[in-house]
């Protein structure tokens, strides 16, 4: 990875500056850069959760530029639904193969890309980099930047929103149903991701986008801290899915702040799949009004000493309001753990509203504990939370192996069983990389053990 | 006299029933038959004032006009046994059978219909089976004096011997001069007894009104 | 003292400061014991627990007071606590409980609330614990002005033992009103039948 610039070192108002002029923003967001640093200067970590005191701040690069340093594409690395919408776009396999697989590009005049991005602005859908769109988009994006998660969320919401960039803006205008899943497959090669992205998705009424972030190789980074933020404006009747795949490698520090503001009769789905990185603090949430719905589901396959501190958060805020929350973890060896973390408010006036959570570990060796919160301030409300954890011991490994099952079949068939209905969940397309993502994992897990 | 007049019924904007008439004299069984989905239950509900149902027209039982009253008012004058009681975990059933006033000569009766004594300690209607829902809806009918029964689809997963004991309830209740509904789509509950007006409703509206000899066109509707 | 406030930590309430605090050591083998809470005080239960084993404690009538029972049950034991009632005030009620190896239990809540009532409950499998099950069943209900604040915790380092836990907050439905309804209770007999539930064990 080469860059032209890198910017570490002591995070104060001159760093910031720089990179404020550098991404040649408009100035409103210099503005929110400061703020940020305040609060990241003012605020903790947590008094809770994993131990965050190792991060060492001074080895960060809180800026690097460029990010967009290719390495070549091989088409069966590609994942089912990315593979199926070139196709939809009437690409081959040797079309996509010569422009991804190249030394070096810009991906904006990329062939490729071209393709995705005429068919969606044929929709008048917005998918571009978000350090991008505030220039081309300034008024637009205003109107929704930082108002979902604020720089006072938390110290790493802040840290964000000081030194943010990369990141991905989406929008899509009044009654357009997105039907190819949209990817940063599509953007950036995925090897250089940003540590500190920002991403803002906004869904006007009636419409609906699927969103997949990350994918299924091990990303290395160099950086031991990821922080970053996506906000979701989901309008009247809207409905957003945003799938995360993460698979860091093990020296990260995940901390991202997730969540969507959902209006009257829309819907978030939040499907996040943790498999990497040495520490992952991540609870997608969502604030909903009358009629709306959250789903959050969240598998994390925590090994080799990685902590996975993961639910969600709902504030329900409406009539009829729904939630769901679906946490599964599965750990694998001492000195590994999850815990799940589910904060719910059902405030005044949410009458006949509904949530239903779960919080389910397979422990086969190592810790897990489950941290529900409920605050209800209303009568006319209903919950249900079921925690549990099941056991994968050498008793169920014998039974197993004298079926003819190795270890290795045996502990991929009891952790794909183990989620299999929180798969029924999510879309078709997306199961089947899900799936194999585990697969891998447990593959090369199951190889080493 | 039981009289309904031109009602009409809706269920979140969908029409369900439309311009219904029906009629019940004292010591009367009216049978109403029809489809799955033809609003038999819906008509039933709408009686008892269920609040997810808007209607318009009259329900009128003898000089009374009880169309509009709340429901546990007019649950004085009229029984209602359901096609798909709803269980309630946290009310026992003992509780509740106290709560209605109810003494304990209801435990003859939980012999005569062969229901289990243990369901007085569990939840009210908790892990009933579904015989065993329509035998405690049936029970509960006769429990106080009420002028109309309607009994919606009580046959259904019953056996034999119930369903014999269901139809020497039914007349009993005629002879002491009721007004019952009956709402079956399975003709063998009438055997024994002929009803003495067979309503047959297919898409919320009345399709025909006869004597016992519709139930040949209640053999139809059989799943 | 210091250990209330840590496991309330943001939930401890600065106005009972000052309160008279009762404490009550006890160690119950193979037996049942009712325990006996004091309103507008705090009170501490450090409890042993032997054998096969039951509490039994009511919040019915109680004024506002904070409760916190540190449960442990001895190996190869078996316990269950039951805490059951009507919320009318405020109460804290904190349950810490450890179990050992090839040990069970089982805590169940029936909880009707009107008043304020923050319940945090946790049970603790250390490592070493082997063979230990632990249950935590919830059933709770709220009525009016009232505020509910739950957190029921499982931390669990033994791998080798089950915990599971099931915490339900209900309303009755408007199929369910409908039907009661139809058989002649009124808004005021639902109530009281529903309350019966909670109050009586």
């Amino acid at each position: 990875m080469k860059y032209e610039r890198v910017l570490r070192g002591d995070l104060n108002e001159d760093l910031i500056g720089k990179i404020h002029s550098i991404l040649e923003e408009p100035e409103w967001l210099l503005e929110y850069r400061l703020k940020g640093l305040e609060y990241f200067k003012k605020l903790r970590n947590p008094d809770w959760g994993p131990n965050l005191s190792e991060i060492d701040f001074k080895k960060i690069a809180y800026f690097a530029s460029p990010l967009i340093v290719p390495r070549p594409v091989r088409w069966e690395e590609l994942p089912e639904f990315i593979k199926e919408v070139y196709i939809k776009l009437g690409l081959t396999k040797e079309y996509v193969e010569r422009y991804l697989g190249g030394a070096v590009l810009q991906f904006d005049s990329s062939p490729v890309f071209k393709k995705v991005r005429e068919y969606l602005e044929s929709l008048g859908v917005i998918f571009m980099p978000l350090s991008e769109a505030v220039k081309d988009y300034s008024g637009l994006i205003k109107k929704y930047f930082s108002k979902i998660v604020s720089y006072s969320d938390n110290k790493y919401a802040a840290l964000n929103t000081a030194v943010w960039s990369g990141g991905i803006f989406i929008y899509v205008p009044k009654n357009v149903k997105v039907d190819i899943p949209l990817h940063a497959y599509f953007r950036i090669n995925l090897e250089n991701v940003g540590q500190f992205e920002r991403t803002l998705i906004v869904v006007e009424e009636n419409s609906e986008v699927t969103y997949v972030e990350g994918c299924s190789a091990p990303i290395l980074s160099a950086s031991p801290l990821h922080a970053a933020v996506v906000e979701a404006y989901v309008h009247k009747n809207a409905k957003v899915n945003y799938i995360t795949l993460q698979n860091w490698s093990k020296n990260v520090y995940n901390l991202p702040t997730k969540r969507a503001f959902v209006e009257e009769g829309g819907k978030i789905n939040w499907i996040s799949v943790e498999l990497g990185g040495k520490v992952s603090m991540l609870y997608p949430s969502a604030i909903l009004k009358d009629n709306a719905v959250a789903e959050i589901y969240g598998i994390s396959f925590a090994k080799k000493n990685q902590i996975f501190d993961t639910g969600g958060k709902l504030y329900l805020n409406g009539k009829n309001a729904r939630g769901i929350i679906n946490s599964i973890g599965i750990v694998m060896d001492e000195g590994s753990k999850v815990t799940h973390r589910i904060d719910v408010f059902i405030n005044k006036g949410s009458k006949n509203s509904k949530v239903f959570s779960s919080c389910r570990s397979l422990l086969i060796n190592g810790e897990t504990e489950s941290f529900p919160r409920f605050h209800v301030e209303e009568e006319d409300s209903y919950y249900n939370n079921e925690s549990k954890t099941d056991i994968l011991d050498e008793e169920r490994f014998f039974y197993l192996e004298a079926r003819g099952f190795d270890r290795s079949r045996a502990l991929r068939m009891a952790v794909l069983g183990y989620f299999e209905d929180l798969l029924d969940k999510v879309p078709d397309i997306y199961k089947l990389e899900i799936k194999r993502v585990v697969e891998v994992d447990i593959e090369k897990y199951g190889s080493v053990g | 006299m039981f009289k309904i007049t031109k009602l009409n019924a809706w269920i979140e904007d969908k029409r369900i029933l439309e311009d219904i008439n029906l009629e019940v004299r004292p010591g009367e069984i009216v049978l109403i038959a029809g489809p799955n989905g033809s609003g038999k239950t819906t008509l039933a509900r709408a009686i008892l004032n269920d609040p997810k149902i808007k209607k318009e027209g009259k329900i009128i039982l003898g000089e009374k006009d009880i169309t509009n009253l709340p429901t546990h008012e007019i649950s004085k004058y009229i029984y209602l046994a359901f096609q798909y009681p709803p269980d309630i975990e946290f009310l026992l059933t003992k509780d509740f059978l106290k709560e209605m006033g109810i003494s304990d000569e209801i435990y003859s009766l939980f012999d005569y219909l062969s229901l289990p004594k243990d369901i007085l300690d569990r939840g009210l209607l908790t892990g009933f089976s579904g015989g065993e829902r329509k035998k405690f809806e049936i029970l509960l009918s006769l429990l106080k004096d009420y002028n109309v029964y309607i009994f919606d689809e009580p046959d259904s997963g019953l056996d034999s011997e119930s369903i014999s004991k269901l139809s020497k309830i039914l007349v009993d209740l005629k002879n002491k001069g009721k007004c019952i509904i009956v709402i079956s789509h399975i003709s063998r509950l009438f055997i024994d007894i002929k009803p003495d007006r067979v309503y047959i409703i297919e898409r919320g509206r009345i399709k025909k009104v006869g004597g016992y000899e519709l139930l040949k066109d209640v053999e139809k509707y059989e799943v | 003292m210091d250990q209330l406030v840590e496991f309330f930590r943001n939930y401890f309430p600065k106005s009972f400061d000052g309160y008279p605090i009762k404490r009550i050591d006890l160690s119950v083998v193979d037996n049942k014991v009712n325990l006996d809470v004091s309103s507008n005080s705090i009170n501490i239960f450090n409890i042993k627990l032997s054998g096969r084993s039951n509490i039994i404690m009511s919040l019915n009538d109680l004024k506002k007071s904070l409760i916190y029972l540190d449960l442990e049950v001895i190996e190869g034991s078996e316990a269950s606590f039951i805490v059951y009632g009507k919320v009318s005030s405020d109460i804290y009620l904190g349950i810490s409980s450890s179990l050992s190896k090839e040990s069970k239990l089982s805590i169940e809540e029936k909880l009707y609330i009107e008043g304020k009532m923050v319940n945090i409950a946790k049970i603790i499998i250390p490592k070493g614990s082997v063979g230990s099950y632990a249950v935590l069943d919830q059933k709770i209900v709220s009525y009016g002005e009232s505020l509910f604040i739950n957190l029921p915790i499982l931390i669990i380092k033994e791998p080798k033992c089950k915990a599971e836990h099931l915490s339900k907050k209900i309303r009755l439905d408007e199929d369910q009103l409908f039907y009661l309804k139809s058989k002649g209770m009124s808004d005021d007999g639902i109530k009281k039948v529903l309350e019966r539930y909670f109050t009586t064990l």
